[in-house]
């Protein structure tokens, strides 16, 4: 299945506090995190970066782009554009 | 054939209803395990082993009361061998003829109580010693599941805490669910802790206090999270037929269900949990309804999940649990008092060994031994168990008993 990148938000958290994980989400924090629903019909969990973080909602469309994070290339999302 | 089938099908979920009753329980002390303030620092084995003397000594039995018996093991979060159900037994010096080991999550202290009565109504032993025990204080927790290593945390997940606000945030969305229904239960249990001497937190909160906790990830609060604590926890199981025991309490209905989708499969509603199929299947068994139950000590990890289950298990309708939470009196006084030694919210959670304490609450309930929170009266009382996230999803296992002091 190839997928397009695009979808919606189903849920989000913002999070406030690195537990259990890298340090290196230090730095980000506080960021939104959702579950994406893609077009396809699948879900995907991953950070959510708009211009403010008060402009994330459950059901706003989203698209994917690449990130560099502790040395590793991750999916996150924004708003479509 | 003039059969009424009707009545053939509920006859038939009725396979375990009194045949077994637990008959001895124990709990240790819980600590935080700080050693700079004293605190004892125990390995998950140290507190299987205590638990083990706590409820022996409950039920005046010994270690060679389970010899050629049954012996059930919950599997503890913290760095373990794969052996370690055997390796009870042999720290234990009991030579079992069957051993459970459950490794269900926070659902493992139900999932156990399940597997013993289920031996003991097959016939195959008498009586089941049930432990768990765990110090995720103290030692290195275990990887929970292989898709929060490799698909959550390398893209920013901080554990159930992120899975239980995305939850939460879908069920406010949904519903209109508030803080201050999820407020009043934090407040409601820390009530009920204070009047539970082995419980962590010895302070009252307000509805302020946790209105104004602060985020961790938000809309979860620190007051919504459950409190890390080591402990251990344990109860014996028996065949009821020639049982000679003081005021037993009879296990009468059973569900479970793991992996549960509500929806699509690969879309499935994250506000509900497959408390709807495990308690409809344990209330059917137990030819009782919500309404017949003097109390409900659901799996508390977060207040969410203590609200989820509310209307999961039909206490009222999907989305109604904020409106039952604000017109409810849910303390050990009320309606239905709900998570009466303060839950795992606010007596801790010893790690994987956590759904021991509503089922040994339940217990303690119904044998009228609830001190000063004992809710009048008990007589019927539901118990759940819920363990690991899935991914994108909902809970991976979920258990109910309902057990009676009466049939």
């Amino acid at each position: 299945l190839r997928c397009s990148g695009r979808g919606t938000v189903y849920s989000f958290t913002i999070i406030q506090e690195v537990v259990m994980n890298s340090p290196a989400f230090e730095k980000e924090i506080p960021y939104a995190l959702a579950i994406v629903e893609l077009e396809e019909g699948v879900r995907i969990v991953a950070q959510v970066f708009a211009a403010s973080i008060d402009q994330v909602r459950n059901g706003m469309p989203v698209e994917a782009f690449y990130d560099t994070i502790d040395g590793f290339s991750i999916v996150k999302f924004k708003p479509l554009s | 054939l003039g059969l009424d089938l009707g009545v053939v099908r509920e006859t038939e979920k009725v396979t375990i209803r009194g045949k077994t009753a637990i008959t001895a329980y124990g709990e240790t002390p819980v600590t935080r395990g700080k050693k700079e303030r004293g605190e004892p620092v125990l390995s998950f084995w140290e507190y299987i082993a205590w638990a083990c003397e706590l409820t022996l000594k409950n039920g005046q039995m010994s270690t060679k009361d389970f010899d050629n018996q049954g012996l059930a093991v919950t599997q503890p979060i913290v760095d373990h061998p794969l052996g370690f159900g055997c390796e009870v037994a042999e720290h234990l010096g009991i030579s079992p003829k069957w051993l459970i080991t459950s490794s269900h999550g926070g659902a493992s202290a139900v999932v156990a109580l399940e597997q013993a009565v289920a031996a003991i109504s097959a016939g195959l032993v008498d009586r089941v010693l049930c432990l768990g025990g765990d110090s995720p204080m103290s030692y290195r927790p275990m990887t929970l599941t292989q898709h929060r290593k490799d698909f959550e945390n390398p893209f920013g997940v901080m554990g159930p805490n992120s899975s239980f606000a995305m939850v939460m945030r879908k069920h406010a969305e949904l519903y209109g669910t508030k803080a201050e229904q999820t407020g009043k239960i934090a407040v409601v249990q820390r009530d009920h802790a204070l009047a539970n001497p082995n419980a962590v937190f010895k302070s009252g909160i307000t509805l302020d206090d946790y209105l104004r906790s602060r985020f961790i990830a938000e809309p979860i609060r620190m007051l919504d999270a459950v409190m890390p604590v080591n402990g251990g926890a344990g109860f014996v199981v028996e065949k009821v037929e020639g049982l000679k025991a003081d005021r037993p309490i009879y296990v009468l209905g059973l569900g479970e269900c793991d992996n549960y989708y509500h929806g699509a499969k690969s879309l499935p509603d994250v506000t509900y949990t497959g408390i709807t199929v495990s308690s409809k299947a344990a209330l059917d068994g137990s030819l009782l309804k919500p309404s017949n139950m003097s109390l409900f000590e659901p799996y508390d990890d977060y207040t969410i999940a203590v609200l989820m289950q509310i209307e999961d298990a039909g206490f009222c309708k999907k989305g109604g649990g904020g409106k039952f939470v604000d017109e409810t009196d849910i303390s050990y006084k009320g309606q239905l008092p709900i998570n009466t030694g303060g839950g795992q919210l606010s007596a801790g959670q010893p790690g994987l060994a956590g759904g021991f304490v509503n089922l040994l609450e339940t217990i303690r309930q119904l044998k009228e031994e609830g001190g000063g929170r004992q809710v009048k009266g008990a007589r019927y009382g539901m118990v759940t168990g819920l363990g690991n996230l899935q991914y994108a999803k909902n809970l991976a296992y979920t258990a109910v008993s309902i057990l009676g002091n009466e049939m």
